[in-house]
């Protein structure tokens, strides 16, 4: 299992090549027909004929910012994909094609007027400090999180498992080979609002599409216990519902009933909340009945996230084993 | 016709799960046409007349609701809404959890700012045990109870006639033009209430000289305006157009086209300037289709349980629709 390289690897929004590089060399020999398409959306072929043909979704783009200014050794940015900013201050990132270090900028404590805490300044105050660096800057260039990965105990933590998580459990299952028709398609610019899938969906034949992801889990503090759902640990996540989609009720119950066969833990999202590539899928062509498989994370979206390594292969097998029956026709 | 509309209006249709408004209007409209399919998005699709140009009528077949979230210790269920919901009015207003288990909505909070999340159905469940038996938990559907009252003169309240007067005015239109020289079809949408998804599905494929959008619009001839201005629409008054929503302009030749139709027939006319957007929106801007035109059928109350139209507009609207069609079909033959 390497999550640990993979989300290491730098890719905000539009700039994904990295990621794409990685993928390319983990699945070559394993499929057919590996190709990308213009806006850097990256397809392969698996599985030989079956019934109804399955596209699996997985987006190679992370959440980070972009230079927008230099300011002396102090760089503007704008946030690329949903950044809550009061955790910023004080984040180390890395910039450009150098990965050259940065630490977003908080002044210290001593100079703070009583009342007034960190969590006041407001982002569009906030700037990038690279010391010396300066020249190796240009605007434009991505900011990401600079997480380490470290595993242990069954407990991954590190960067960007929104959505190399998902990644990942597509490379698995290509790996491991479908006797079904599937398309693998890694998308860009999920994060910039599911841009890579607008374009992705109409490039694919398919009968029914299912993106992976990465998905938050609120079994943290601040949450209520009713809207702990989903959980670290408890299983991959299903999404009947959200921002983006209604889940095809057929795929939902088929693999419920898979989830069952195979003694496969598994739980439902929050409805109605977040958004992902099967928003754009589902609405292509004569529509096409879609759904999302996630895995919980806790803290998607920040520096740094963490997940259970056996979610990751619960999922891969209830995707897996759903290949299977979806592929059957449901 | 308001049988028709009756039944409708009955049926449950939240977001993405409309069969139960398909089957109605299949067993309904299939003996009227030629071909009738589904795409696989759920959109129904029926098609007769001749090969002129080609019509489409589209009215989404789906209304708002909600979606259990959790079942709390003592069986109360806490929900998300489909669709845009007014909490205020909820209050008090029954449904029909899951197939048919009904429950009235109440507030564990008191005073005017209430969320979605301050309410709770009461289903009269004992635990979260016995509504698992029924197969209620979360992603259960929720949808306004049924009920179809008849008011003063023309006057009918029920529950989603937004936008169920459209699919209705959509099956009388195709019954009455069935023999038209215009290729006719008819798309009854799905999931318009959360994104006008039904419809971007349609863009994808269909190919049309003319798109007439059913909807409804805010009818405010009510204590409830602040001034005339904020009427918008009145019922009883005829058919409206929409000149501009959030997602549509009107082209100046196709208003004069559609006001001269109506004004050849005797149909009142009156005009929407309004927030939001229809079915129309994404088909207006699609590859396929020349002239897109949203008629709305006005509404008071949009989106309570208890929606309240005039038939007369109902009328009017199905009589504009055939002028349409009628005039399309002649100026093609010229």
């Amino acid at each position: 299992m390497s999550l640990g390289e993979l989300s290491c690897l730098r890719g905000i929004s539009g700039q994904e090549k990295e990621v794409r590089s990685y993928i390319i060399r983990e699945i070559e020999g394993h499929c057919e027909d590996i190709r990308t398409d213009s806006i850097g959306n990256l397809y392969a072929k698996s599985g030989g004929d079956s019934k109804s043909r399955i596209g699996l979704f997985a987006h190679m783009d992370e959440v980070g910012m972009m230079v927008t200014r230099i300011d002396g050794h102090l760089l503007h940015f704008d946030p690329v994909g949903g950044i809550n900013p009061v955790l910023l201050p004080g984040t180390k990132v890395r910039i450009g094609e150098n990965a050259t270090p940065g630490v977003v900028g908080c002044p210290p404590k001593h100079l703070q007027k009583k009342g007034e805490g960190e969590l006041s300044i407001p982002l569009e105050d906030l700037r990038i400090d690279v010391g010396d660096f300066v020249e190796e800057i240009e605007i434009g260039d991505m900011v990401t999180f600079d997480t380490e990965y470290r595993e242990r105990s069954g407990v991954a933590k590190g960067k960007a498992f929104d959505d190399r998580i998902g990644c990942q459990c597509l490379i698995d299952i290509i790996k491991k080979g479908v006797d079904a028709d599937c398309t693998f398609v890694f998308t860009v610019q999920e994060e910039a609002g599911l841009r890579g899938a607008q374009v992705a969906s109409q490039n694919v034949d398919i009968d029914y599409g299912m993106a992976c992801e990465g998905t938050f889990a609120l079994d943290q503090p601040g949450v209520p216990d009713y809207d702990k759902m989903p959980m670290m640990g408890h299983g991959p996540v299903i999404t009947i519902a959200d921002r983006s989609v209604i889940s095809s009720r057929e795929m939902v119950d088929a693999m419920a009933s898979v989830a069952g066969t195979f003694g496969i833990p598994y739980q439902f999202k929050r409805p109605f909340a977040g958004g992902t590539d099967a928003g754009m899928v589902h609405l292509s062509g004569f529509g096409v009945p879609s759904c999302v498989v996630s895995n919980p994370c806790r803290y998607i979206h920040s520096p740094c996230a963490m997940a259970r390594l056996e979610d990751l292969n619960m999922m891969s097998k209830l995707i897996y084993e759903s290949i299977g029956r979806i592929s059957e026709g449901i | 016709m308001e049988e028709l509309l009756e039944r409708l209006c009955k049926a449950k249709g939240v977001s993405g799960n409309e069969r139960e408004v398909a089957k109605i209007l299949e067993e309904e409209l299939a003996p009227f046409v030629e071909k009738t399919w589904k795409d696989n998005f759920g959109n129904l699709i029926f098609e007769s007349g001749g090969n002129g140009p080609a019509v489409v009528i589209v009215a989404h077949m789906d209304e708002i609701g909600g979606m259990v979230k959790h079942v709390d210790k003592e069986g109360f269920l806490y929900f998300v809404d489909i669709g845009s919901n007014n909490p205020q009015q909820l209050v008090g207003s029954r449904v029909l959890v899951g197939e048919g288990l009904p429950g009235v909505i109440q507030t564990k909070k008191k005073g005017k700012d209430l969320k979605v999340e301050d309410l709770y159905i009461d289903a009269g469940a004992g635990g979260p045990d016995e509504l698992k038996e029924l197969g209620i938990g979360p992603g259960t559907l929720i949808v306004r109870g049924p009920s179809y009252d008849r008011l003063m003169g023309q006057r009918r309240i029920s529950k989603s006639f937004d936008n169920r007067a459209g699919v209705c005015v959509m099956a009388e239109t195709m019954k009455r033009a069935a023999d038209t020289g215009c290729r006719l079809i008819a798309a009854a949408s799905c999931q318009e209430e959360v994104g006008v998804r039904g419809a971007k599905v349609l863009s994808n494929y269909i190919e049309a000289d003319y798109v007439f959008a059913l909807d409804v619009t805010f009818a405010v001839d009510t204590p409830q305006r602040s001034s005339d201005r904020d009427m918008n629409t009145c019922l009883g008054k005829g058919p409206a157009i929409t000149l501009k929503d959030d997602h549509y302009l009107m082209r100046p030749d196709v208003r004069r086209f559609v006001e001269g139709v109506a004004e050849r027939h005797g149909i009142p006319l009156q005009y929407d300037i309004s927030t939001g957007g229809t079915d129309a929106g994404p088909l207006y801007v699609s590859k396929g289709v020349s002239v897109t035109v949203p008629i709305l059928i006005p509404l008071r109350y949009m989106h309570t349980s208890s929606e309240v139209l005039d038939l007369g507009d109902l009328e009017q609207c199905v009589r504009l629709l055939l002028g349409l069609i009628e005039e399309i079909d002649s100026h093609a033959k010229k």
